[in-house]
């Protein structure tokens, strides 16, 4: 079940864990990815917590949470290869992985044509 | 609203990602900066640089800028600074020498109007913003594009030296840290060129790369690292302000030396991620100075920026930390520029 913020992040969410990463509408938005920072692992979130940070060429954006979980893995690839968000956000380019994930919490978020509708 | 160059259709037609720059919309990429950034270092780029301004200047400008102007020969041109009484500059600028006592004077865009009124108070100027465009064409393989594309015999244009061809005038000068040519001309006749060069394989480029590749130069930016609260004391540019016999704010400027309060120095961060401009430098506790520029620069593959910091953390190997609002980033002082062209 994948989800949509209207921040820009998407959420797969299986059973109790869920990836979460930022759309394409987002990368493009930002630009050439220059560093990514991973939360760390063990880290319990909140729906709506700062989880990490994408730095651009030109800007920095927090990232959030749009579940709440517990980070179980990150995406080690982006230290030397951020611009795998730009090549492919929403497979290759996922930040991390959240366990003890509610489905429920997806309810609030778009789904994809709910979210392709919202970018207009 | 903004003001817009003789070129914006073309960038709008061309996809590019338009943003406000000192009252102008500009492109600030096409294709992504860091492409945009490689095809400058590797081959060859251009860019828009309609927003600059530039002044035919009559008379002796010896006491308005900061460079000599008495060793510069007509066919070249010099780098230097428009300083106030205090030393604070004004602006930085390029004077072409045209004759024995004309001169171009090419400023930043959004500091143009405040150098036009300065500078009249001093000598006869005329402000070409009307008749006149520019447009850069840098890297390692510009001058021969040029030619090729364009016809231009540039095979006897020297660095800082600048020749008339038809209706354009052209120095080979730039702000990328790469070899390349500035062109001036006409608006109907840049438009032209524009369409010319990119017909013929030259790629434009955005404000973004334009950034990147002058700070991995080690290339200073008005509103940066230069306002009028800093001298070419502090900004570390003494070089460009010596050599001149008098010029307005030189006293000043050589009093302010004697007494250094903070200092311009090139820092290169632990990792990838940027120090930002306005960001503050911090010792411990102890805030000692902000930084100006800073940005993760494609060909070293690293975050670098500018500072203004205490002098006594400015030499080389001085290491201090630069807090983003989450995280103290590690830095070095490092000798600039980051990059140089082989």
């Amino acid at each position: 079940m994948k989800r949509y913020t209207k921040e820009h992040e998407w959420v797969n969410i299986e059973g109790t864990t869920a990836d979460v990463g930022i759309s394409h509408h987002a990368q493009e938005a930002l630009g050439d990815i220059t560093f990514v920072e991973l939360p760390a692992v063990g880290k319990v979130l909140k729906a709506g917590d700062p989880i990490g940070v994408v730095e651009s060429v030109k800007a920095a954006s927090d990232i959030y949470s749009p579940v709440s979980g517990t980070v179980s893995e990150v995406n080690s690839n982006l230290d030397s290869a951020p611009e795998l968000i730009n090549q492919s956000p929403e497979t290759d380019g996922w930040i991390c992985r959240l366990t003890d994930v509610t489905a429920a919490d997806a309810d609030k978020l778009m789904d994809e044509a709910a979210y392709q509708a919202f970018l207009g | 609203m903004n003001a817009r160059t003789i070129l914006f259709e073309r960038h709008v037609a061309a996809k590019a990602r338009i943003v406000d720059f000192g009252g102008w919309d500009m492109p600030v990429q096409y294709d992504g900066i860091i492409a945009e950034h490689h095809r400058v270092r590797t081959h060859v780029g251009m860019f828009d640089t309609c927003h600059m301004d530039a002044f035919l200047v009559k008379g002796d400008l010896n006491r308005v800028v900061s460079q000599d102007l008495k060793t510069l020969a007509i066919g070249a041109c010099r780098y230097g600074f428009l300083l106030n009484e205090e030393g604070g500059i004004i602006d930085d600028q390029i004077c072409y020498r045209l004759s024995e006592s004309d001169w171009m004077m090419v400023v930043n865009a959004s500091t143009a109007p405040s150098d036009f009124a300065w500078v009249s108070r001093y000598v006869d100027a005329t402000d070409l913003r009307e008749t006149q465009s520019k447009i850069d064409v840098q890297g390692p393989n510009a001058l021969t594009e040029a030619t090729r594309i364009l016809g231009f015999d540039l095979s006897d244009l020297k660095r800082f030296r600048w020749k008339r061809i038809n209706d354009c005038l052209i120095s080979r000068t730039g702000y990328t840290g790469e070899d390349g040519i500035e062109i001036y001309a006409p608006h109907a006749t840049i438009a032209s060129l524009w369409d010319t060069l990119q017909t013929n394989g030259v790629q434009p480029c955005g404000l973004g790369a334009r950034d990147t590749l002058r700070l991995e130069a080690g290339l200073p930016l008005y509103g940066h690292e230069f306002d009028t609260t800093k001298s070419p004391a502090e900004a570390n540019t003494l070089r460009y302000a010596s050599k001149a016999d008098d010029f307005i704010g030189k006293t000043a400027m050589l009093e302010r030396a004697r007494d250094l309060k903070e200092q311009l120095v090139a820092f290169k961060l632990e990792g990838r991620q940027s120090a930002r401009n306005g960001q503050p430098v911090k010792c411990g506790e102890d805030t000692i100075g902000i930084v100006t520029s800073g940005s993760y620069c494609p060909t070293i593959a690293a975050a670098v920026g500018f500072a203004y910091v205490q002098p006594s953390y400015a030499p080389f190997g001085a290491t201090f930390s630069i807090d983003n609002g989450r995280t103290l980033l590690g830095a070095t002082v490092v000798e600039a520029p980051f990059y140089r062209k082989k």
